[in-house]
């Protein structure tokens, strides 16, 4: 940034106003208190936190709690209807339905999961640079995030998996990159809002240097929202990396995905409906508890109304 | 007036420029050669790999093969299917009509479901109807399109035998896709239905409405309906780039033609000019949908530019 000029034009490395804008607002601690509680009165948010946690604890316990291979095929077995040895049934190849929507899990949430980290983080930056930045930068960036929110954004990661060729990793560069425009957009948003605050002002007045601001005065006000909005983010994101592995872009066989799980069991929907109905319940619960956490997270964030 | 028809088209005629822009950089930027990712099925040598680059003129400096690819869509080619040497534009114009009848007939589900859920969940936000309205919209949202419309072939066409699981050749055979894209996409609608009205209600104007004693239905319909009315129209549009998106699952769900479903088919045909034709045309088509969504929005407001 330009050098300021007049009395304040002092040479100062420091934080700006030391005690004043370089500290974190006080009673940060008090306000996580505030909004946690305001969280834990919501029912919403208990029924999703419960289906969440259960996806999550099923995916990450899968090895201790699957009591058959996930892979492993038993032809002896095609088919069967749930019973007690196999609560969920079989499928085509006799695999354990169970345990393959434990592994599927682990698969389907990891891939969306960071999807939604890469999105965060990068959209936080481009964001960051896009809301801050005066010059042609800022404006560049902006006129790339609104063009990239000109797609549909299936449709940006189904093009970049077009280029990527299928995969898993493909998959998650592909869903990550296609939410980055929305996160970009929101920090942007509310980068526009806190550079208005008297803290950054004071900030640039005692000749702050830009990436400074940036990082010590824009950075912690943007981080809530963007949390609220990784919460938001994380259904779409399963949704997303489940459609595109049921449209076979995904994890290549055997390897379990509920997304492809779930294309495969279409086949035999006459004859055996559990093969595509546990991978569907799967997604639809887990994206049903993210969307009501996220519901919950973000009204608890709002300011004002309780 | 037509100082502002002219800005939005213009915008949306940049925009479009940026569209075409931005799938040649994602194709041309991203790591890894597209000629390689194409053949790398069949295992092709790299004197194979170096024919194809040139074909498809990955060779040349990329201002000029920026160049090329405007001009060429300035002339409305897309290039030749790598798979059957068809030209792209005569592929997608044949499967075009079958993805915008699917389009419609879910929007046409989609809006009055979504406007309806989201207008009564605002209306009496803790009432049982509208709470009712608000677990079906985010049902909605939750439900995969693969998954509630895998239901609906199970229900309709394995058990009451009613209607064709598959295919495009009769009215019938529309019913159940145009059911479930439709109910995915009314999800969203819902929500931001109701939170666009619950917002409007908190207004000044809203507020005096109910001070004067205005009943409580004549300042929902004529304060706030109305007022939310623009916005509505706005988020109607965006979604429509959830829908077109999800048409590409509902096609393969029920193996129905359409772009959705040439762009799957070209993506695993690894057939990189028919990928990037098809994207271009869908991302088109939700470009133009929301500049004439815009526009009609405008026309319903005054503050929003007409003059």
């Amino acid at each position: 940034m330009a050098q300021p000029t007049g009395r304040l034009a002092v040479k100062w490395s420091g934080p700006a106003f030391p005690g004043l804008a370089g500290d974190r607002p006080a009673g940060v601690g008090g306000l996580v208190q505030l909004a946690l509680r305001k969280l834990l009165r919501q029912p919403g948010a208990w029924a999703g936190m419960a289906l969440v946690g259960i996806a999550i604890l099923g995916s990450v316990a899968a090895p201790w709690l699957a009591t058959y291979s996930p892979v492993e095929i038993d032809l002896q077995a095609q088919l069967q209807p749930p019973s007690p040895l196999h609560i969920a049934g079989t499928d085509f190849y006799g695999r354990d339905m169970a345990s393959r929507l434990l592994y599927g899990g682990r698969t389907t949430l990891a891939i969306a999961a960071v999807a939604v980290v890469l999105a965060s983080v990068a959209g936080t930056a481009l964001g960051l640079v896009a809301g801050f930045g005066r010059d042609w930068l800022g404006q560049t960036w902006v006129s790339l995030i609104d063009l990239l929110l000109a797609f549909p954004s299936l449709l940006l990661a189904l093009l970049i998996v077009g280029i990527l060729g299928p995969g898993l990793h493909a998959l998650a560069v592909a869903v990550g990159l296609a939410a980055i425009p929305i996160f970009a957009r929101m920090v942007r948003g509310t980068v526009l809002t806190i550079r208005s605050a008297p803290y950054v002002d004071a900030a640039i007045a005692s000749g702050a240097r830009d990436g400074y601001i940036l990082v010590r005065h824009l950075l912690p006000g943007v981080i809530a929202p963007v949390l609220t909005l990784a919460a938001l983010e994380v259904g779409l994101a399963i949704l997303s990396v489940a459609a595109l592995g049921f449209l076979g872009l995904g994890a290549a066989p055997p390897l379990p995905e509920w997304g492809s799980m779930l294309y495969e069991g279409r086949q035999y929907l006459g004859v055996a409906p559990w093969v595509s109905t546990g991978p569907g319940l799967a997604i639809t619960l887990t994206v049903l508890g993210a969307t009501l956490l996220g519901d919950a997270i973000s009204s608890a964030m709002a300011p004002g109304r309780s | 007036m037509w100082s502002y028809l002219g800005r939005r088209c213009l915008t949306a005629f940049m925009t479009l420029l940026g569209i075409a822009t931005v799938v040649f950089a994602v194709v041309r930027l991203l790591p890894g050669d597209p000629a390689q990712v194409m053949l790398a099925r069949s295992g092709a040598s790299p004197l194979a790999v170096a024919a194809l680059r040139s074909e498809l003129g990955l060779d040349r400096p990329l201002a000029v093969q920026y160049l090329d690819w405007l001009t060429a869509l300035a002339r409305g080619d897309l290039g030749r299917s790598l798979f059957n040497g068809r030209a792209v534009v005569d592929l997608i114009r044949e499967q075009l009509p079958y993805t915008l009848e699917l389009a419609l007939a879910a929007f046409a589900v989609a809006l009055p479901l979504g406007l309806t859920l989201g207008a009564v969940g605002a209306r009496w936000p803790n009432s049982a109807a509208g709470r009712a309205a608000m677990v079906v919209s985010v049902a909605g949202v939750a439900l995969p399109v693969f998954w509630s419309g895998l239901l609906l072939i199970w229900v309709f066409s394995v058990q009451l035998a009613w209607l064709p699981p598959a295919g495009a050749d009769s009215w019938r055979a529309l019913v159940m896709p145009a059911l479930a894209l439709g109910f995915a996409t009314a999800g969203p609608i819902g929500r931001l239905t109701r939170a666009s009205l619950m917002e409007v209600s908190v207004q000044p104007y809203v507020v005096v409405a109910h001070a004067k004693g205005l009943p409580e239905r004549q300042v929902f319909v004529n304060h706030a309906l109305r007022n939310a009315a623009v916005p509505l129209l706005t988020i109607a549009g965006l979604e429509l780039g959830f829908l077109l998106g999800g048409a590409v699952v509902t096609e393969t769900l029920f193996s129905r033609p359409g772009l959705g479903k040439l762009l799957v088919d070209a993506i695993l045909w690894r057939d990189l000019p028919l990928v990037q034709g098809v994207v271009l045309v869908i991302a088109s088509l939700y470009v133009i949908t929301n500049a004439a969504v815009d526009v009609g929005a405008g026309w319903l407001s005054p503050q929003a530019g007409w003059q």
